[in-house]
């Protein structure tokens, strides 16, 4: 197939709100060795990328400025040896650049579409499921057996991490803002899940657990969360941290830490290298793909939106009413 | 082995300083199932006594309230369902608590051999450290050859033998701090990369400066308080920070969890006591099979500092407190 020399991809013209995403043209990307270039069906749409936008988390040096951290599409070209041939279906996690027709993806960091998933479908999946690998089971190390709470359960990120861990033989506790959103945890096998504007979660979790508390609880609010997050902790529990909705400062008792033997960790995916992005793209086909391809593991998408409007989209997601992923439609299947 | 029935031992006269620890006539304890009875010739004295003895730290329900965790001696008793022990056999031990009398029951999977060429005072010196060592620097803090590792309180019985398994386990460089030029100089007698005197100096600028900016993989701190946010910025990514003490109490402390993520830290800790049997006995396995030969072949020691007799309990404490030793402070009983 011929390639075109140019794109549509949506720009970040300067930093502001979601009316400063707009579509332009631009080069097709070129590829390097060990990267393949995919020709995009679909953009998933995450908080990074709003954070982006807003002007405070810039991309990592020798990153496209193109906004967009997880695509499924079609290989178009491939460079170097790897798994990958022209006209595989893919998703992949990126450092930035799916928003946007083409997108060129470090072969590693890429996965086949699950069979039975839709181009958006499998979109929806590589930053939310890479995060929850990387973080619950790399860093915190959950257990078949063990229990996980999961802070704001609806989000991307949450119905990810609640699915992955009821299927892998977790007991999963959610928080989430509203009744809505709880039911949809429930829905998606959270044991119970807890609307934080009624109730107190440290006293919730109490009751259920009889006084024990969770083995991980995976936290992207952070702040004032963080020392509540200890107490909730059973020993030798695991706290992992993935973003800070509620500020970086956190008044922690250590001695608490030392006494219940717990771990406090959590990472960022953007700046990690390809081969640590390899390793859990490997794991994830391994244990999580099977799940979503016999339908344990659903994709569970709020909105989608033509990639010309990704500024709505980014207006949804800042609505903070969505229930999982918000898509960006680059072309139809 | 005749077995008497009561026993010399230390308790403590109420809560308060080392006065508290009087000498006195207990019953000796007859071994559960699973445990042996060990006639005890030396026990180590350690921080945790300190603590014990000045009311921060009550004994568990059904564990006696003699202080002691570690013991050197011999086999005198067994008691039912235990198969790899003999009687006479010398030993020493991790104990939950008991060690400052003659005898001591201890679950049977908590004692090792003496190390070879070891006698009772170096032996008594060393399970409650290497214990420690071992699970906050392998288990906890996933240490490995060719990582750098920042060991706080350097000159301390925890931190010469953390120096002493960072080199025998290959670590690229060790940093150490210490509170006064002479501890440092013991520290630097022991080969350690940079010893930090932290009156002195600062110790998260002189470790960014020693690894070109990029600070050390794992860092053992038993001061934490304001510490804590010190040691985050020191730490490589993906690095490791250990607590395994207190020392500067136990208040809040404010850290930016931000260094945590960006740089996939890990902050964790553990006091050995509160540890369950089976988790004693798997790193009593691992210092066996890993610790031991290197013991018997001279590669690790104990560094001991004093070494006085059971009735005097209270200057071993004093001695302790002073903050002047380097090494172990050890009690005999024979």
């Amino acid at each position: 197939m011929a390639l075109s020399e140019t794109m549509t991809a949506v720009e970040i013209t300067k930093p502001g709100g979601p009316e400063v995403l707009i579509a332009a043209r631009r080069p097709v990307p070129t590829i390097k060795d060990g990267e393949i270039l995919v020709r995009v069906l679909a953009a998933g749409v995450n908080r990074p990328d709003a954070m982006q936008r807003a002007g405070s988390y810039p991309p990592p040096a020798g990153v496209t400025d193109i906004p967009g951290l997880d695509v499924a599409g079609e290989v178009v070209a491939v460079r170097g040896a790897g798994p990958w041939q022209v006209g595989d279906r893919v998703c992949a996690l990126v450092a930035g650049g799916g928003y946007a027709e083409y997108c060129a993806v470090p072969a590693p960091q890429a996965l086949p579409v699950p069979k039975g998933l839709s181009a958006i479908e499998a979109a929806s999946l590589p930053e939310t499921v890479f995060t929850v690998w990387t973080n619950v089971y790399d860093r915190a190390h959950l257990k078949a057996g063990e229990s996980l709470l999961v802070h704001g359960g609806a989000s991307g990120i949450g119905v990810a991490a609640i699915q992955m861990a009821k299927a892998t033989g977790a007991t999963v506790y959610a928080t989430a803002g509203s009744a809505d959103k709880c039911r949809a945890c429930e829905s998606l096998g959270a044991a119970k899940a807890i609307n934080y504007r009624d109730a107190d979660f440290v006293t919730v979790i109490k009751e259920l657990t009889q006084g024990r508390g969770v083995d991980v609880v995976l936290d992207m609010v952070a702040g004032d969360y963080i020392a509540k997050n200890l107490e909730v902790l059973a020993m030798d529990g695991r706290l992992s941290i993935i973003a800070f909705l509620r500020g970086h400062k956190a008044e922690v008792s250590f001695a608490r830490v030392l006494m219940k033997r717990l771990s406090i960790t959590g990472s960022a995916l953007r700046p990690q290298s390809v081969a640590a992005k390899g390793a859990i793209a490997a794991s994830l086909r391994r244990t999580i793909w099977p799940l979503i391809e016999s339908g344990r593991i659903r994709a569970v998408i709020d909105t989608v939106y033509p990639l010309a409007e990704a500024a709505k989209a980014h207006a949804r997601l800042e609505s903070n009413a969505h229930v999982g992923k918000v898509m960006l439609e680059v072309a139809k299947e | 082995m005749a077995v008497p029935t009561t026993m010399r031992a230390i308790e403590l006269a109420g809560i308060g300083g080392p006065e508290a620890l009087r000498l006195t006539n207990r019953l000796v304890p007859a071994p559960k199932s699973g445990e042996v009875l060990i006639r005890v010739e030396a026990t180590g004295v350690n921080r945790v006594d300190i603590i014990q003895r000045t009311g921060a730290y009550t004994p568990p329900y059904g564990v006696t309230d003699i202080p002691g965790v570690e013991i050197a001696g011999t086999i005198a008793a067994l008691g039912p369902d235990v198969a790899d022990h003999r009687v006479g056999d010398r030993v020493c031990a991790l104990v939950i608590g008991g060690g400052y009398a003659e005898y001591c029951a201890v679950p049977a999977p908590q004692v090792l051999p003496l190390p070879g060429g070891y006698d009772m005072v170096r032996a008594a010196a060393i399970p409650e450290t290497l214990f420690t060592v071992w699970t906050n620097m392998f288990d906890h803090g996933r240490f490995a050859t060719g990582e750098t590792i920042l060991i706080h309180g350097g000159a301390s019985g925890i931190g010469t033998t953390a120096i002493a398994m960072a080199h025998e386990f290959g670590a690229r460089a060790v940093f150490v701090t210490a509170g006064s030029a002479e501890k440092c100089a013991a520290c630097d007698r022991l080969g350690v990369t940079r010893s930090i005197n932290y009156r002195l100096e600062d110790f998260v600028r002189i470790v960014r400066e020693q690894t070109k900016g990029r600070g050390v993989d794992v860092i053992l701190d038993m001061v934490a308080g304001n510490y804590v946010p010190r040691n985050l910025s020191c730490l490589a990514p993906d690095g490791r920070l250990v607590l395994l003490g207190l020392m500067s109490g136990t208040r809040e402390i404010e850290i930016n969890a931000s260094q945590i993520m960006m740089n996939r830290l890990s902050v964790t800790g553990s006091s050995l006591r509160g540890q369950s049997i089976a988790q004693k006995t798997r790193i009593a396995q691992a210092l066996e099979n890993q610790v031991w030969p290197k013991l018997a072949a001279g590669r690790m020691a104990p560094v001991i500092d004093t070494v006085l007799p059971l009735e005097r309990a209270s200057d071993a404490h004093r001695r302790l407190e002073g903050g002047h030793h380097v090494g172990k402070v050890v009690l005999t009983l024979v």
